[in-house]
This record gives structure tokens, sequence and C-alpha cells, in this order.
């Protein structure tokens, strides 16, 4: 399943998708769930590691392309979101 | 896809403080008319719509309670939530209606899924 994440973390819907998440699920962070950037330490970045992006297109409109590069942070742009939609089953989305 | 087509609706905001708790019970219950098979699962604030205690509705809005009601006779049985946001909001389990069921932690991902269509409100 993916999980599509559109408030920061911290949020409502960022602890209750935390709650929803199973082991192969992916997690994509778009609009103001790319906050996540300015949060090296928050958990999902641990929980999800290497199925877990950001919407690169949402880090530069957000203007935090420089954390995303100092951290390392995985991104995917527009058709990477697409084709995490393909490989996936189901998607639910996060508001 | 899986087997079979069914709907998960996922209520997380509470009655009268935006419109999004009516507009997912619209959603289960038209989805319900044309006979797709729907369980609702409410999570946060989507909790507050559970309590069996409500009252008429908020000033000039219409009662959520009577919706909730109307949901049997849909065929929408399944009013499920988990017992860690029961837990986080303060609501006694007394205090709910008396048809809905509570998911472990461990067990919410597997429930979710077993739907092919999840909607959020």
């Amino acid at each position: 399943m993916l999980h599509i994440l559109t408030k920061a973390p911290g949020s409502d819907a960022a602890q209750q998708m935390q709650q929803a998440v199973g082991c192969e699920d992916a997690v994509l962070l778009i609009e103001e769930g790319v906050q996540a950037a300015l949060k090296p330490h928050w958990e999902g970045w641990q929980d999800y590691h290497s199925r877990i992006y950001l919407l690169a297109e949402d880090v530069s409109a957000s203007g935090l392309g420089e954390m995303v590069d100092a951290h390392v942070f995985p991104t995917v742009d527009m058709n990477g979101f697409v084709s995490l939609t393909e490989h996936h089953l189901q998607t639910v989305t996060w508001y | 896809m899986t087997d079979s087509e069914n709907l998960l609706v996922i209520i997380r905001h509470a009655p009268y403080s935006s419109n999004l708790l009516r507009e997912g019970l619209d959603a289960a219950l038209v989805a319900a008319a044309f006979g797709q098979p729907v369980d609702l699962l409410f999570l946060g604030q989507g909790i507050m719509a559970l309590l069996k205690e409500q009252g008429s509705g908020a000033p000039g809005q219409k009662a959520s309670l009577p919706t909730m009601d109307m949901l049997e006779m849909y065929d929408i049985e399944n009013l499920w939530t988990s017992e860690a946001s029961l837990a986080a909001i303060g609501v006694p389990s007394a205090a709910l209606r008396d048809n809905v069921r509570l998911l472990e932690p461990e067990a919410m991902s597997a429930f979710m899924q077993q739907y092919s269509h999840i909607l959020n409100f």
C-alpha cells in the first residue's frame, strides 16, 4: 500500500498514518509533508527507511532543497510518484 | 486488484467542526446504495461521532446522530476504531455506540490491506 501524507510530521494526519503503515508499505511526503526534511530526527525516517520519499517538486516549491541535499533525503519526481502508485495495489492519502 | 471491490471510509474529524464527517458518511452511504461493501474506521477526532449521547446538533447545523443511525439501514454495520485513538482522545468505550469494534494497534495495517479502495475524511 502507498501512503501519501500531505501534512507535516507531528500532525494528527501524520500520527494516524503512522498507526497504519505496514512493513511492505511505502510513504510519499507531498505538500506540507515535505516539512519532514526539517526534522531529520522524525521517527518516520527510521521506521520507513528505504521506502519513504519526498516529492521533489514540492521540496523545491517550499525552498527546502538545501536541507534535503544536506541530509541526502530520498526524493522522487512526478514520474516517480506515478510509478509508486502503479507499483502499489492500494493508495491512501492522509490529509 | 483484491478479489472483491470493497471500500473503507476513514473518518478523522469531529461532527460540526467541519463538513468532513457528513461528507464521509455521505460517501459511505452512496457506495453502499450502489451495493458496494463499506466499512467505517473512526480515528482521532472522528471518534466523537461514535458517542451515543449526542444532542440534536450544534445551532443551525444538521445533527450527525441521525445519519449515524441510518448507516445500518444501508447494511453498513461494521464501525471500527483503534484502541490507540480511543486512549488518546480519552473517550471511555462505554460511551460509544454498541456496534463499535476495536482494533489493536498491530492489527491496523493488516486491517487496511483488506480494502481495495480507501477514502479519508
